[in-house]
């Protein structure tokens, strides 16, 4: 066997053993990501998604509850950001982010049990990235 | 009034450099297919000016900034009368508008320097240097004066007498540095692509345009990794997470270029030093930059969800035209030369050094694959499946892992099996490179975080700590309101080792929008950090979790807090490596010999 066949043999082996990997960190890790539109409007077939979600909206003035017990959390709703006529509540177990506000955008990490979102992670966008839809004057 | 006048001269140096660099373009290709030496001539000054164009740009966006201007939206919405003068000049590139201008000022220096120069190329490769160098100006010049200006005036010529502000939390000493060089480092990646698609297209496979660029890629190096660390240092000390990095798409956007430019300056060596690795040194030097472009569509376009994305813009389409052309002039450009770009010495005569830089290329490039389908997964998924998928930071532990460890050893090796010929500079950056990795790995596996309710007075252990809630204060300071928490952090022994104040500041921001930020603190050893955030508090009588509503509560009234703890082993060493590793680029980069260059024969006479 020749030199050059044999490292050929060896990147092969490479390139699958990483294809290999990737694979299965897309399937430990993979996130289905969704609107507040889409979970309503398809409720009990995101209530038996295995996978975890990730919803992305904005925070509603409509319910924002804090609890300290059994655990510290709070409860929210929130609706797209393009349509405010229809929420779903949130419940979050963790302590408030301090860049969470109403109007803000949230990244929001867990499952849907048919009524609630049950998020076990809650990003708030940066705010490096604020930036006025139009040329807004303080008038 | 002269200051009004004059600031308008911004939009018009603006707009004078963006016509400049399009006709460089032209006058370059003419020159280019013709041999027009006017024409060259006419497109290197060209350049010139546009850079200076631009830095007049840049200097009267920062004194519009300086002096308050509000007649500018951008300058209205990012600043505020109350802001220190050295945070005015860095909102300059606090929001996009500015950060697009920027971007350009320091893209045209990075281009002016080489075009300036008379050494290291060919009339032939500088003809097309100039070219390129113009089209690459004229896109951003393009979409920063399309659709990012920061000279835009506010709706119907009012002029506020009051700012917006800038984010509270970007008001921090990292922020000063941290975008600009980040895009110095963008910039300076530029010129090692220009500089292969000029050798390219001209077939000059000699090495002295390898070391001119290298040059540039070390600083490009320099740059961008100090542009990294402090990104992190700032999310680590500003965001109260305690985490350096969130594998979000726009921190990988960062990364890929670093890492593909870690392989160009390797490579390079070689290339330059024996005549091997041409083909795989040409695509190291290109690809840098057209992932830096390729970065800047992806989270400015929106099309990727971001903690960090300027939002969806218009400017996504114009940077996706421009990644096209990048990558469609580099794949021709290549192919056109393949068969020219024979290495000097076959394979089966490399010495060991030649095996670990090819073993280091593809490591980098596996790493490259894994990153950038993580970070593209919601595109490619979008396209394969019915819906969109994202993955999270689980991915990038399992799939990167492997060949980190890989890099640890080749970057610890490396040193070892070319021991004479190694400067002190190389030195610092392997071993700053090898120890980051190593305590990056052990701090993510082994930190705990704790989040609690303490009274006043009362104790919780975390790990070999104990910390204990002293008293609360209520302070009202020049343009926000503090919430301290005294808190002793003592041996099991009852020892007292610190004291901490973690605070939550209140910013009332104009007009009437509060901005809740965490001033953290750290009790650091060479073992751990203690990091401890305020996450809420509890007033006597009410349930006051959200933080925003303490202002004006007695000091006596306050019952709990609630801490955000975060107990992460060797942190501080990760700080060291990072150090040390932009010291040693900084020290490689300045080693006298880089730049000792003979003149080419037949170089352009300016």
């Amino acid at each position: 066997m020749s030199n050059g066949l044999r490292i050929g043999i060896a990147v092969c082996v490479i390139v699958f053993a990483i294809i290999g990997l990737m694979y299965r960190g897309v399937q430990i890790a993979s996130q289905e990501v969704v609107m507040v539109s889409d979970i309503l409007g398809n409720p009990s077939y995101y209530a038996k998604a295995r996978s975890g979600m990730r919803l992305g909206a904005r925070v509603s003035d409509k319910v924002i509850e804090y609890r300290n017990e059994p655990s510290i959390g709070f409860k929210f709703s929130v609706h797209d950001p393009l349509d405010i006529s229809r929420d779903i509540l949130v419940d979050y177990s963790g302590v408030k982010p301090n860049t969470f506000a109403i109007g803000r955008d949230v990244l929001l990490e867990g499952s849907f049990d048919g009524n609630v979102f049950h998020a076990t992670v809650l990003l708030t966008q940066c705010p490096s990235k604020y930036r006025a839809s139009s040329d807004e004057s303080p008038l | 009034m002269n200051i009004y006048v004059s600031i308008d001269a911004g939009h018009v140096a603006l707009v004078l450099s963006c016509l400049l660099s399009l006709y460089a373009s032209f006058a370059g290709c003419i020159a280019g297919f013709f041999g027009n030496k006017v024409f060259l001539h006419s497109a290197r000054n060209a350049l010139l000016v546009a850079s200076l164009s631009l830095a007049i740009a840049f200097v009267f966006l920062s004194a519009s900034f300086l002096f308050n201007l509000y007649k500018y939206s951008y300058v209205w919405q990012t600043s505020s009368n109350d802001l220190a003068w050295f945070y005015r000049l860095s909102a300059v590139w606090g929001g996009m508008d500015g950060s697009m201008l920027c971007w350009c000022f320091i893209l045209s220096v990075a281009i002016a320097c080489v075009v300036s120069s008379k050494r290291f190329l060919l009339e032939s490769e500088f003809i097309w240097f100039t070219c390129f160098g113009g089209i690459t100006l004229s896109f951003s010049n393009i979409i920063t004066l399309l659709f990012a200006s920061p000279f835009r005036l506010m709706a119907g010529e009012f002029v506020p007498v009051e700012g917006k502000g800038l984010n509270p939390i970007l008001q921090h000493p990292a922020m000063l540095l941290h975008p600009p060089l980040l895009y110095a480092g963008y910039a300076a990646l530029s010129v090692p692509y220009l500089y292969c698609i000029s050798a390219l297209i001209s077939g000059d496979f000699s090495t002295k345009w390898v070391n001119a660029s290298r040059v540039w890629g070390l600083c490009a190096c320099g740059f961008l990794s100090a542009g990294i660390f402090l990104g992190a240092y700032w999310s680590y000390i500003e965001l109260g997470w305690g985490g350096i990095w969130a594998w979000d798409p726009v921190e990988n956007s960062s990364l890929l270029p670093l890492l593909s430019c870690l392989a160009f300056i390797h490579t390079g060596r070689i290339y330059s030093s024996i005549g091997s690795f041409k083909r795989l040194t040409v695509i190291w030097g290109c690809l840098p930059y057209i992932l830096a472009v390729f970065g800047m569509y992806i989270t400015r376009s929106g099309i990727v969800q971001s903690l960090h994305a300027f939002g969806q813009s218009e400017i996504g389409e114009v940077l996706f035209i421009h990644f096209i052309i990048l990558i469609t002039i580099f794949i021709i450009s290549l192919f056109y030369r393949w068969n020219k770009l024979k290495s000097d010495v076959l394979w089966d005569k490399w010495r060991s050094v030649e095996w670990i830089f090819f073993i280091l290329s593809f490591v980098i490039a596996a790493l490259l694959v894994v990153i950038l389908v993580g970070t593209i997964m919601p595109i490619l998924s979008k396209l394969m499946l019915s819906s969109v998928h994202v993955v999270g930071a689980k991915y990038y532990n399992l799939v990167t892992t492997p060949f980190f460890i890989v890099l640890i050893a080749l970057f610890a090796f490396l040193p070892i099996v070319n021991l004479r010929k190694w400067r002190v500079g190389v030195w610092l950056s392997h071993i700053g490179f090898v120890i980051i990795a190593i305590f990056v790995a052990i701090s993510c596996i082994y930190k705990s975080s704790h989040e609690f309710e303490l009274s006043i007075g009362a104790r919780k252990e975390i790990g070999v700590y104990v910390l204990k809630l002293e008293n609360v204060t209520n302070l009202k300071r020049n343009g926000h309101d503090a919430l301290v928490a005294n808190v002793s952090v003592m041996s099991k022994d009852n020892e007292l080792i610190d004291i901490l104040t973690p605070e939550l500041r209140i910013y009332r921001v104009y007009p009437d929008r509060d901005e809740i930020t965490s001033e953290i603190a750290i009790h650091t050893s060479l073992l751990a950090d203690l990091y401890v955030a305020v996450a809420g508090v509890e007033v006597t009588g009410r349930n006051m979790t959200d933080a925003g509503n303490v202002v004006g509560v007695r000091n006596g009234d306050f019952e709990k807090v609630i801490f955000r703890v975060y107990l992460t082993p060797y942190q501080i060493w990760v700080w060291i490596g990072g150090v040390m590793f932009v010291v040693g680029v900084v020290f490689v980069c300045l080693t006298p010999k880089l730049y000792r260059f003979q003149k080419l024969s037949g170089t352009v006479e300016l």
